[in-house]
């Protein structure tokens, strides 16, 4: 049965492609639309198949790829261990709570200047801006999940003598997955947009897909452009098929009331 | 009943939730339970029965008085509670044999020690056949039968059923006890059991304590002195039963 539903929904989502694909070409091949703002699917695909070279996009779509795995991975190493830990310190949290938000609630766009000025104009500087919004992501949803946990189950874990780390990671950590892992999924989007207009608009590097966007735009070499946004699409839906299956594998137990009830 | 042979003893209990405004809750309560003794606690809605089985596992801080558990008893992990709803109790992100066996990891037992007790709780809570299912696929009498292999596959000394069992059905509830009367032979645990089913006392408890009024007092208090198994038909159970049905009847009514 699961079986089934799988495959009728990669049908329906393929078929969801294909008409738009088929209104992309009707729109075109009316010329409903000036070709210079939409080109020709064959014309687009014609640029993709010449810019996709390991010289070429990919290399670009590499890099992005790569920027976006670092600050992902940076956010999950600290994110991750740090909010269970003050998901746990239920005190020290309720201290902090205030300023964690606060800083949340500050674009991190708006703070890019600043890590320029910090870190310098770099690899660097894109990486940590990425990262620190994808870690206040990661963080917040670790806590909420770390303070949703069953108290009952916690209390029974305490009862046998588990405590610190193991309670953290051999019952917080689970009690929690469902929230870090959308947490991540989250902070994955805002990583690849961010990463995206950092590469676009702050001349740290030539490498990138943003950056090819943005160069192939104001080179008038439009198909060209169009071939790079739907490569960053691409990436889009690849991190995100991952995540999916990363959640199939980790949350297999999950689909089922989880709340811890008084009697 | 002295204080050696005692797993616990209620001495001089006053006891008030927090915002309550009126008289206490609990006010000059004593009860002892006898170490080994399996105990029903009886009691209408309101009667104080899960308010005791909480104050038992210090969930409360008390107002005065005191609930002295016996020497070996007092160890955090030696006397267990569990409530109707088996999550509470039960990790789902653990197969069936996990749950089981993760206490037994949390008190240090060897992996030969483990496995045989795993297999013998899987056995006689009659779920050898879904070991390996997360707790999500079983049905709620197997799950609430996990709950409890769980929480005595470390041989706590004294286990508390906070109506553990009121959410199944005559039969499942008669196989748990069944399996819970065996276990509790072979590791010598006392049981309290909070319950409102006559059924249930009468199937295992060897003592049964009625509660009721405000502040809480025993309206009763009998000894079920009947061999195992025992025959619900039979008339020493019939008269063993009368004085219970009696004064539940005019408890709450």
């Amino acid at each position: 049965m699961r079986n089934g539903k799988t495959i009728s929904t990669t049908a329906a989502a393929t078929v969801s492609f294909l008409c738009l694909g088929l209104l992309w070409w009707a729109t075109t091949a009316l010329h409903l639309v000036d070709p210079l703002i939409l080109p020709t699917p064959p014309k687009v695909a014609a640029a993709m198949m010449q810019l996709l070279t390991p010289e070429g996009l990919l290399r670009d779509f590499g890099y992005t790829l790569l920027r976006v795995t670092a600050a992902l991975t940076i956010s999950i190493v600290l994110g991750v261990p740090v909010g269970l830990w003050l998901g746990w310190q239920r005190g020290l949290y309720r201290f902090i709570e205030g300023p964690i938000h606060a800083m949340r609630s500050v674009p991190a766009a708006a703070l890019f200047p600043l890590f320029l000025i910090v870190i310098g104009v770099g690899e660097r500087s894109i990486i940590v801006l990425a990262a620190y919004n994808s870690i206040m992501v990661v963080l917040i949803n670790t806590i909420a999940g770390a303070l949703l946990a069953n108290q009952r189950r916690v209390q029974q874990a305490r009862t046998l003598g588990v405590n610190g780390w193991r309670l953290i990671t051999e019952v917080l950590f689970w009690e929690a997955l469902p929230h870090i892992l959308s947490g991540i999924r989250i902070a994955t989007g805002y990583g690849l947009a961010l990463i995206i207009a950092v590469e676009m608009f702050i001349g740290v590097s030539n490498l990138g897909l943003g950056r090819k966007i943005y160069d192939y735009q104001a080179a008038y070499r439009i198909p060209e452009t169009y071939a790079a946004i739907l490569l960053t699409g691409a990436l889009g839906l690849t991190l995100n098929g991952l995540l999916t299956l990363v959640e199939r594998r980790f949350l297999r137990w999950l689909p089922m009331t989880n709340q811890s009830e008084e009697s | 009943m002295t204080q050696a042979i005692s797993a616990v003893t209620i001495h001089d209990l006053r006891f008030s939730y927090e915002n309550a405004t009126e008289k206490p809750f609990y006010d000059n309560f004593n009860l002892s339970i006898a170490a080994g003794s399996v105990v029903a606690i009886m009691g209408g809605s309101g009667s104080g029965k899960s308010t005791l089985a909480k104050l038992l596992v210090r969930d409360y801080p008390l107002t005065a008085g005191a609930i002295s558990w016996r020497e070996d008893f007092s160890a955090p992990h030696e006397v267990i509670y569990t409530d109707q709803h088996p999550l509470n109790s039960v990790f789902p992100w653990q197969s069936v044999r996990e749950n089981i066996e993760w206490p037994l990891r949390c008190r240090n037992w060897s992996s030969t020690e483990r496995k045989s007790r795993v297999e013998r709780l899987l056995e006689l809570f009659g779920l050898a056949g879904r070991a390996t299912a997360f707790p999500r696929a079983v049905s709620g009498g197997e799950l609430q039968r996990l709950a409890i292999a769980r929480c005595i596959s470390w041989r706590p000394r004294c286990l508390i059923l906070d109506e553990s069992l009121s959410a199944l059905d005559r039969n499942t509830r008669a196989g748990i006890i069944e399996a819970l009367r065996t276990i509790r032979d072979e590791d010598e645990m006392t049981i309290i059991l909070i319950t409102h089913y006559l059924t249930d006392v009468m199937a295992f408890a060897n003592r049964c304590v009625a509660l009721g009024e405000r502040p809480v007092r025993i309206l009763g208090d009998f000894p079920i002195s009947l061999p195992f198994p025992r025959d619900e038909n039979s008339a020493a159970y019939q008269t063993a039963q009368e004085p219970l049905i009696e004064i539940l009847r005019h408890g709450h009514l």
